[in-house]
């Protein structure tokens, strides 16, 4: 197997940078900060969406509970007990307790709460809905190398447009599946504080740029595994750099909190505050998947997932950027509606998604769920998820198109009209 | 193997040619993909004695599972420690003693996979990878049922609150998605919920399986197209009979094996072998590495190393001896921790391994550990440069780089003094893309 070249490699004088580039050995910390590549602040659009997954499938009927507590109440007699101290939202519907600082949001209109969401048919397999999300492809039976996400082929649009880095996966060290595009490799960053390289054997400081601005363009494998492997190192060199200079000036204008998803929400406020030019991001809350004794567990997410989240929408109104900031918390499935024997619940269908940021139209939306017609125990799907992405990603300043969520299905995407007239 | 094989058989026994030889590419390859890697010395030798007879010693497997370090078993255990656990297992692959088997054991370990995060028992966890280590090449339907019964398997799918009043889906629904029919295979929502019942009363008692008759619901039920008064055993042999078990299985040897997607025709194949062998798995992964769509281009390179492949497989490759403990925390760091996956899907795999954050971690770790070993071991090579990188890119690379790279890492090498000459050249190497293949 021969090893692609890089156009200038048959250049002696820069035989050891050439190197360097074709081979991408990694350079060291750059001395000379001031010729890294100038484009730390973004040309044009800022608009910022990131997406939070709540993985293992968050109980949406636990999350906002419905006007119908009757019967709430004989479905679920003691998951259901919290919805007495709930956050009132109107026509009946309260929030979980836990969310006060989503609640205080919402009362100053800038949550969106869009009911029954999922797709037909749905699937109570973790793995497979997860899959479906991500793609935002209801048919996908098995991810390939080849299968794309719904932000990676948003990011495929932005790369071509010029963004440097759209895309990135942040307070994890893998990037996910929603964020794989066809051409994009999207960094992962999992913490900024060991985001580096920290050994340099070669002691050899000067061939930094060269490396962060080589084409490694070529590949000997019909399946394009150098070039992912090379794009991954470049992006790493790249991104770890550049990462360090933006971030460096920012203080938090909100409280974070210490534990790691707090910390995966300081990182987000970092990257939108600094204009750093990524403008689509994925993270991840873990641990929803209550089959047992959920009560406890449940509101115990919920808290953790409101005081990030609380922070993040806080620090971000303080320092003005949330006009320009979207953000969707979404989950794999709902749960089913009656609790189990276990005193949690199992898998189910459809759940609410929530939609927040400055531009977001504020309130309640789509269906109510019917407990009293019911999909094989589970809340029915009342609006496809599609739709919301569409919405979510119109309010970021994306093209729906751009992302291919229902080529073809335009009618599927009908804008849920989740913007705001006026920014707040 | 003695089945006469059409033209077009993905099957059919590779035979090394002048244009295509049995060469330190295609001993790599091998030895990568069965062994985890193997030191330069060793792979030289099996291309001197040649194919038949590598393959031959490669199967000749007289330890059977059993590792010189079995006697080290319960130190983990005994002091609970999954760190511990971690890089004993570590130890084990490094040591090698039945390389294979090791191997096999990490598959099972990732396609039964099973967190001590919600199991909370060393020992358990311990109890189930040692179960890979002794079935991982036997029976299918054996190392399925075992695992059935396994305790911390029992407890990580729920299957010890299944009960005949209050079935749990857990275990039967994974059984059925991730063990054996595969995602789209053929069962639906109703043999879920009744091959629950059929599980129920697989309970374990004082650390041990046991089946408690008054949680069995003894009544009939319908799994896969079979009705009767099933219990848990006759579901795992329904589902292991399945043809799309053999599939699935298939499909999930052949991406450890050859190829991350491999071709409906190969899965078929190898399906059709697996039947042939009744589930037993040692003579299938002999077909399939005799094989000469194990041998092919598409075949070889095709893999991303995993954080295992990185840690303990660059360590195998150099020859070079790095300490258990911290191989398998850097694996952990690289997503890869050891009887912690992150769900009963498994460990990430191929592209999902590699992203900006775990190559940085990969580099530090060549950096940090990988260097300095090579310094030691490979420092009768610092005086001469241009050995240095020949072995190196044998070692590392099976020699295969281009004339271009190779006279540049050279250069490099002649222009590094003599104290970092070693360390600088293996680490610039280890950061070649190729060197992150399988």
């Amino acid at each position: 197997m021969t090893h692609p070249r890089h156009s200038s490699a048959d250049d002696a004088a820069v035989s050891r940078r050439a190197l360097l580039a074709s081979a991408c050995i990694a350079p060291l910390a750059v001395s000379s900060l001031g010729r890294l590549p100038a484009r730390i602040l973004p040309a044009g659009d800022d608009r910022t969406l990131l997406v939070l997954e709540l993985v293992g499938g968050n109980d949406g009927l636990a999350t906002v509970f419905p006007a119908d507590t009757d019967a709430l109440f004989r479905l679920r007699p003691t998951l259901a007990r919290p919805a007495r101290d709930a956050h009132r939202l109107g026509d009946g519907i309260g929030l979980h307790p836990a969310l006060a600082r989503v609640a205080r949001h919402y009362g100053e209109g800038r949550v969106a709460i869009v009911q029954g969401v999922g797709y037909e048919p749905p699937d109570r397999s973790h793995f497979r809905s997860r899959d479906v999300w991500h793609a935002a492809d209801p048919s996908l039976l098995r991810p390939t190398a080849d299968t794309t996400g719904w932000l990676g082929r948003a990011c495929d649009r932005l790369a071509a447009e010029g963004a440097a880095t759209p895309g990135m996966s942040i307070g994890r060290i893998d990037v996910p599946l929603a964020l794989r595009g066809r051409t994009i490799v999207a960094p992962a960053v999992s913490s900024l504080s060991d985001y580096a390289l920290r050994i340099d054997p070669l002691g050899d400081r000067d061939a930094a740029e060269e490396l962060a601005a080589s084409s490694r363009a070529g590949a000997n494998r019909p399946d394009d595994l150098d070039r992912f492997v090379r794009e991954v190192a470049d992006e790493a060199l790249r991104s770890e750099q550049r990462l360090k200079v933006a971030l460096s000036a920012f203080r938090p204008r909100a409280e974070f909190p210490a534990d790691a998803f707090g910390q995966t929400m300081q990182l987000a406020a970092r990257i939108i505050a600094s204009g750093f030019g990524t403008r689509v991001l994925h993270a991840q809350l873990g641990g929803f998947d209550t089959h047992a004794a959920q009560a406890a567990t449940h509101t115990a997410l919920l808290t953790q997932l409101d005081e990030g989240l609380g922070a993040l929408l806080d620090d971000l109104q303080a320092r003005d950027a949330l006009a320009r900031t979207t953000i969707v918390v979404h989950s794999e499935f709902g749960r089913r509606v009656a609790e189990n024997a276990s005193l949690g619940t199992d898998h189910g269908a459809a759940a609410p998604v929530f939609v927040l940021g400055g531009s977001v139209r504020g309130g309640v939306y789509g269906t109510a769920p019917d407990l009293s017609d019911l999909d094989d125990g589970d809340v029915r799907v009342t609006c496809d998820f599609r739709r919301v992405y569409a919405d979510a990603l119109r309010l970021a300043g994306m093209d729906p198109a751009a992302a291919a969520l229902a080529p073809g299905r335009a009618e599927l995407l009908a804008p849920l009209g989740l913007a705001a007239a006026t920014p707040r | 193997m003695s089945r006469e094989r059409v033209p077009d058989d993905p099957l059919a026994p590779w035979h090394p040619t002048d244009a295509d030889p049995f060469d330190l590419g295609a001993a790599g390859h091998l030895f990568r993909r069965l062994h985890g890697g193997v030191d330069l010395e060793t792979r030289r030798r099996a291309v001197r004695r040649g194919l038949r007879r590598t393959l031959r010693a490669l199967f000749d497997r007289r330890s059977e599972g059993r590792s010189s370090l079995d006697g080290w078993a319960d130190v983990p255990v005994a002091l609970g420690d999954a760190a511990a656990l971690r890089a004993y297992r570590v130890w084990r692959l490094l040591d090698a003693t039945d390389p294979l088997a090791e191997r096999m054991a990490m598959f099972w370990h990732d396609h039964f996979a099973t967190s001590i995060a919600k199991v909370a028992d060393v020992g358990q966890m311990a109890r189930q990878l040692a179960l890979f280590d002794r079935l991982g090449l036997g029976s299918f339907e054996q190392l399925t049922l075992a695992v059935a019964r396994d305790p911390a398997m029992i407890r990580w799918l729920d299957n010890d609150s299944n009960t005949a009043e209050h079935p749990n889906e857990n275990f039967a629904r994974e059984l059925l998605e991730l063990f054996t029919l595969g995602r789209g295979g053929g069962y639906d929502e109703h043999d879920v919920r009744e091959a629950a019942r059929a599980f129920t009363g697989f309970d374990v008692r004082d650390g041990e399986f046991e089946f408690v008759e008054r949680h069995h619901d003894g009544g009939d039920k319908t799994v896969l197209g079979a009705r009767g008064s099933l219990r848990g055993e006759d579901v795992v042999r329904l589902a292991v009979a399945h043809p799309d078990t053999h599939a699935h299985v298939a499909r999930r040897l052949l991406a450890f094996l050859v190829h991350p997607e491999p071709s409906e025709p190969e899965i078929e194949a190898v399906a059709r072998c697996f039947a042939a062998h009744d589930g037993e798995i040692a003579p299938v992964v002999e077909t399939i590495a005799r094989s000469r769509t194990f041998f092919s281009a598409r075949a070889r390179r095709s893999r991303i190393k995993d954080p295992l492949d990185w840690t303990v497989g660059s360590a195998r490759l150099l020859g070079v001896r790095v300490p258990p403990r911290q191989a398998a925390e850097a694996a952990a760091d690289l997503g890869l921790s050891i009887a912690a996956p992150p769900s009963v899907e498994g460990f990430p795999r191929e592209r999902q391994w590699l992203t900006s954050t775990t190559w940085l971690r990969r580099a530090n770790y060549a950096a940090e550990v990988l260097c300095p070993a090579a310094a030691e071991a490979l420092a009768d090579l610092g005086s001469t440069p241009d050995r240095l990188v020949t072995t190196l890119v044998d070692a590392l690379l099976d020699g295969l780089l281009d004339s271009d790279s190779t006279g540049r890492l050279v250069d490099l090498a002649r222009r590094t003094p003599a104290a970092d000459r070693v360390a600088a050249t293996t680490h610039a190497v280890l950061l070649l893309p190729e060197a992150q293949l399988l």
